[in-house]
């Protein structure tokens, strides 16, 4: 019914406020807004016929809190409430009803602890019952958190046939609470399959009308608008809404002029203002956007555009052929894997390629951790790339916003596993020209396979924007004709089909010396012939200059400018045979190392302890130059001449030295460094890790590899985690008392369990009696007390006087 | 609202003693609090209720939440009104933070410090249009005094939350374990007396919760 009045192209009306009417009606609203349903049924049900009689077209049920957690104390369970709810809003015959959901009132994980099947279960629990409770439609309302909405609509679709009405709240600077802006929570929202899109509460119809504008010349769906009664106003303590309905109409008429199609109110309206908003508009048909259809992806905070101008997909995320991304995948080091995230982003790349695939590794779980990880530290668009289609419909499932996938190909299990998952999850597709007789030598084969897959992505309900082709390089070295024969593709899918092209530019040097040259070189010719996105290095130099000046050459870079910022005052670079030993700032010789860690030279500590290296044993530079530079900071941090993040500055300049000197060891095959191994993690339900990082730094500066299992890290991860690696020093921060517990719970479990480990506990609250109290064996004051223990329990150090 | 970070509130957070600042503090403090002011969406809200002393605590409105303990009842004192505020610099910050301490733990340290100070500062700005209310009606404001300090409970916290309805003006929430998300956020709660503010303090020293003590940890004081 309401997916015919909505393709009709009449204007719809949902209803005003219901807060706003119960306190009119003088109802105490209390913890629990439900309550009103079963206490005051007769009230609610007249302000639905208020409604209804003001001309709204559909009543929303009072059912905005009617989740798992928020319930939680009122004695209702979800089934009772949404079941009440929807029965009153019934009452009113020739209306509509629509299932209401509002937030769960947590944060979701990386930001917050819940995770995201736990909200879509409170989600699909709730669709259920209102579906089952004989509800028209499903209205997601006041979203503010992206990957929250997306788990909402999930469960919409997954658990119900119901039409999906999904609207977020915007803030005055254009943006929700947690970051999204209107176009990328359109495209996301859109591809996810909502029938309805838009705006609703925060703030007035004025206000909206930015927000609102680009909703429209973004989605290809209808779109919804509710607005409070003008902005809210403190007064005196008190939220009052300032505008009258006559104001409200008339804005109301200009939305509808500009092409919104459903309408209503939130905080503050009442059924003056859907009757005013209803006659204001009477003669109106709105008329119906023309939205242009782009290649895009997004990330939850922005959106990308492919095609428009170069776009820059960063590689280095990818084990194949890295040994350090193997090693840190091995070793669940995320950190270093999130620098790699970080320096491709600041380096200039739009949108990141996430490869965990190691025979060793639990794809589809590293894929998640990595995803969700990468997208808390940068705001750029992720292409999740997996060969499983099991990895990518998990990683595409919790990914915070639209991704690109990579990929499928013209191989007809290929298109039927991957296809169904872009589709669903409104995804870009990457397809490669290869099939089951491999890649085709021919450009106008590839072209073929291209044709294909752009066919078959449509058949499936793909959108033909959203499909982008990887026509693939091959080997320079082992074939060379091939080469031209690619970029000769590129031309014709361009072309033929118009859609967007990718390429993985550094594949054609494999085998060859200085690949840098080749693949620069190679890429300015595929840029030549029309790559949108080539797949690259991000931090190599020569290829970031040769997109540079092509930006320039290809009009895309107007008036030279990012050229001009960039590279004026900026010379070619000497040779690298009449280089001299930059970064060294004059510091030398074995004081060099010294002065240069106590004084926090962190960017030139790396070639210093090279050039050391040329003439010290490793193991004497740290045991007589590292150790007693960074014992003498810590001397000067305890007497009270420096401040912690100097002591910090000094001790990340260790690190650096460190790494140095381990790859050398590591290379000569000499005996490691290690000096034990430490597991530290801040406990569940504790998100504040500034401490237990802080004592990561400093125990990996005494030669400890520290295995960080991050926050909000349950017992029984902990647990699995000691015994896998065989961890004799456990490393454990709370903050708050409330934490503090479940630290206590962790400690128990690993007792439980007879885990031959020796616990340290520290955090803001505790002190030594609480810390003796919840059973760990140390309590350590701060991170210089930490390393003191591990010295204590590992390596057999008499335990030294500490004060505590 | 445009965030101002005071320099001398990052040292003081950064634990100042007698140590000498130098250059490349100086420029990491400035370099910190500018990408901070760039990332931070600082907002507030507040909400002013009746307040009623009993044996448990303090009654909030007309019993729509209670504040256990005596040190709130020290706090609020004679106060027949009060204020519940809760402030936040937004989600931004938080990604900012884990996003630094990635590449720099000395960075971290700083722009958390930083990020302290902006929340302070945001706080005191409530504060203030708390004290202008007062002031139209001949009456005092008290400190602020939030949920963790001396004996009144963190459990509280959502409470306050749902009360003040954060999640959806300001966007703060409260996990399972009562924290606040984002993390740099803030409720407190402030007196609106007739008389004076209560002066009388009898000390740290005394107070059985003195150890825990979320006051104490900033380096502060309760009025109790």
């Amino acid at each position: 019914m309401f997916r015919e009045l909505i393709s009709s192209g009449n204007l719809l009306f949902f209803d005003g406020a219901m807060g706003t009417m119960l306190q009119r009606a003088n109802l105490k609203v209390g913890d629990f807004p439900e309550l009103v349903n079963f206490e005051s049924p007769d009230i609610v049900a007249d302000i639905y016929r208020q409604y209804a009689d003001a001309g709204a077209d559909i009543l929303t049920t009072n059912s905005f809190s009617s989740n798992e957690y928020k319930l939680k104390g009122s004695g209702l369970t979800v089934e009772q409430s949404i079941e009440q709810a929807v029965a009153i809003a019934r009452r009113v015959e020739g209306a509509l009803v629509a299932l209401d959901i509002g937030p769960i009132g947590q944060l979701l994980q990386p930001l917050g602890t819940l995770s995201f099947e736990e909200a879509y279960d409170m989600f699909a629990r709730q669709i259920r019952a209102g579906a089952s409770a004989g509800a028209d439609l499903v209205i997601i309302e006041t979203m503010t958190d992206l990957l929250e909405a997306k788990a909402a609509v999930l469960a919409a679709k997954e658990n119900s046939t119901l039409p999906v009405v999904c609207t977020m709240s915007f803030q005055q600077d254009g943006r929700t609470l947690t970051g999204t802006d209107p176009v990328t929570a359109a495209t996301v929202l859109e591809g996810l399959g909502a029938d309805v899109l838009g705006v609703n509460c925060s703030l007035g119809p004025k206000e909206m009308l930015p927000i609102i504008e680009q909703f429209l010349s973004t989605a290809h769906v209808p779109v919804i608008v509710q607005p409070n009664a003008g902005m809210p106003l403190l007064q005196d303590g008190q939220t009052v809404f300032p505008m009258r309905p006559d104001e409200f109409a008339s804005h109301v008429r200009h939305m509808v002029q500009k092409g919104v199609r459903i309408l209503g109110g939130c905080c503050g309206t009442d059924p003056e203002y859907i009757r005013a908003s209803r006659s204001a508009v009477a003669d109106q048909k709105p008329p119906v956007p023309r939205v242009p259809r782009k290649t895009t992806v997004t990330s939850a905070a922005r959106t990308h555009i492919i095609g428009d101008d170069i776009t820059i997909i960063g590689e280095r995320i990818n084990p194949t052929g890295k040994k350090k991304l193997q090693e840190a995948l091995r070793t669940d080091n995320i950190d270093s894997i999130l620098g790699e995230a970080i320096s491709q982003r600041d380096a200039g790349a739009h949108i990141l390629d996430i490869n965990c695939g190691l025979p060793e590794v639990d794809e589809q779980a590293m894929m998640i951790r990595l995803i969700r990880e990468v997208q808390s530290v940068v705001d750029v668009p992720l292409q999740i790339d997996s060969t499983s289609p099991e990895v990518i419909e998990a990683g595409a499932r919790i990914y915070n916003g639209k991704p690109l996938i990579n990929s499928v190909n013209g191989e007809r299990q290929s298109l039927e596993s991957i296809l169904p998952i872009a589709e669903k999850y409104g995804a870009c597709i990457l397809g490669l020209t290869l099939d089951e007789a491999g890649i085709p030598e021919t450009a106008r084969e590839r072209f073929a396979i291209a044709e294909r897959i752009v066919a078959a992505a449509q058949d499936a309900g793909i959108p033909r924007e959203n499909v982008l082709i990887d026509c693939l390089v091959l080997t320079a070295s082992a074939q060379q004709a091939a080469v031209a024969e690619t970029l000769k593709a590129i031309r014709m899918v361009k072309e033929g089909l118009g859609v967007c092209t990718v390429l993985g530019v550094s594949n054609v040097s494999f085998g060859l010396p200085r690949r840098d040259i080749l693949n620069r070189t190679y890429l300015a010719m595929a840029l030549a012939v029309g790559i949108d996105a080539p797949i690259m290095n991000p931090l190599s130099t020569g290829m970031m200059e040769s997109i540079a000046a092509w930006r320039v050459l290809a009009g895309h870079d107007r008036e030279s400018r990012s050229f001009i910022d960039a590279y004026a005052g900026t010379k070619a670079p000497v040779p690298s045979s009449a280089k001299g030993s930059s970064g060294d700032t004059g510091a030398s010789g074995v004081d060099g190392l010294r002065m240069i860690v106590i004084n926090g030279l962190r960017e030139t500590a790396a070639s210093a302890t090279r050039k050391l290296l040329r003439t010290e044993a490793p193991m004497d530079i740290v045991e007589k130059q590292l150790m007693p530079a960074l014992d003498e900071v810590g001397k000067r941090y305890e007497q009270g001449d420096l401040f912690l993040p100097q002591l910090i500055q000094s001790a990340e300049t260790v690190k650096e030295a460190f790494a140095v000197i381990k790859e050398q060891v590591s290379r000569e095959g000499g005996e490691s460094l290690s000096r034990g191994k430490v597991l530290l993690a801040t406990v569940k339900g504790d998100i504040h890790d500034i401490g237990k990082n802080i004592v990561k730094v400093l125990l990996e500066n005494y030669g400890y590899d520290v295995i960080d299992m991050g926050k909000d890290v349950a017992p029984d991860e902990i647990v699995a985690k000691v015994r896998s690696e065989n961890i004799r020093l456990v490393g454990l921060s709370a903050l708050m008392t409330t934490t503090v517990q479940s630290m206590e719970e962790t400690i128990a479990a690993l007792r439980q369990e007879q885990l031959p480990c020796v616990v340290m506990v520290g955090g803001a609250v505790l002190n030594p009696e609480t810390a003796d109290m919840i059973k760990s064996d140390y309590y350590a004051p701060d991170a210089q007390g930490a390393v003191t223990i591990a010295r204590t329990v590992l390596n057999g150090d008499e335990p030294q006087q500490q004060e505590s | 609202m445009k965030l101002h970070i005071d320099f001398a509130e990052v040292l003081r957070y950064l634990g100042r003693r007698e140590q000498a600042v130098d250059e490349r503090l100086t420029r990491q403090i400035e370099h910190m609090s500018e990408m901070l002011i760039a990332s931070a969406t600082p907002r507030y809200t507040y909400g002013l209720f009746d307040v009623t002393a009993n044996e448990e605590g303090c009654r909030i409105g007309e019993g729509v939440l209670m504040l256990p303990g005596e040190d709130i009842k020290g706090h609020l004192g004679s106060a027949v009104q009060c204020a519940l505020m809760a402030a936040t610099i937004g989600a931004g910050v938080d990604a900012l933070l884990t996003r630094i301490s990635k590449k720099s733990m000395a960075d971290t340290i700083v722009l958390d410090a930083c990020a302290t100070v902006a929340v302070e500062y945001v706080c005191d700005r409530v504060e203030e249009e708390l004290q202008k209310y007062a002031e139209k009606k001949r009456l005092h404001i008290t400190h602020r005094f939030s949920p963790g300090y001396g004996d009144l409970p963190l459990q509280i916290q959502p409470n306050i939350a749902q009360l003040l309805d954060i999640h959806r003006r300001i966007g703060v929430s409260t996990t399972d374990t009562c924290l606040l998300v984002p993390r740099k956020s803030v409720t407190a709660i402030v007196g609106i007396l007739t008389g004076l503010a209560p002066e009388a303090r009898t000390g740290c020293e005394g107070c059985k919760k003195a150890r825990r003590c979320l006051y104490r940890k900033k380096g502060e004081h309760c009025v109790s």
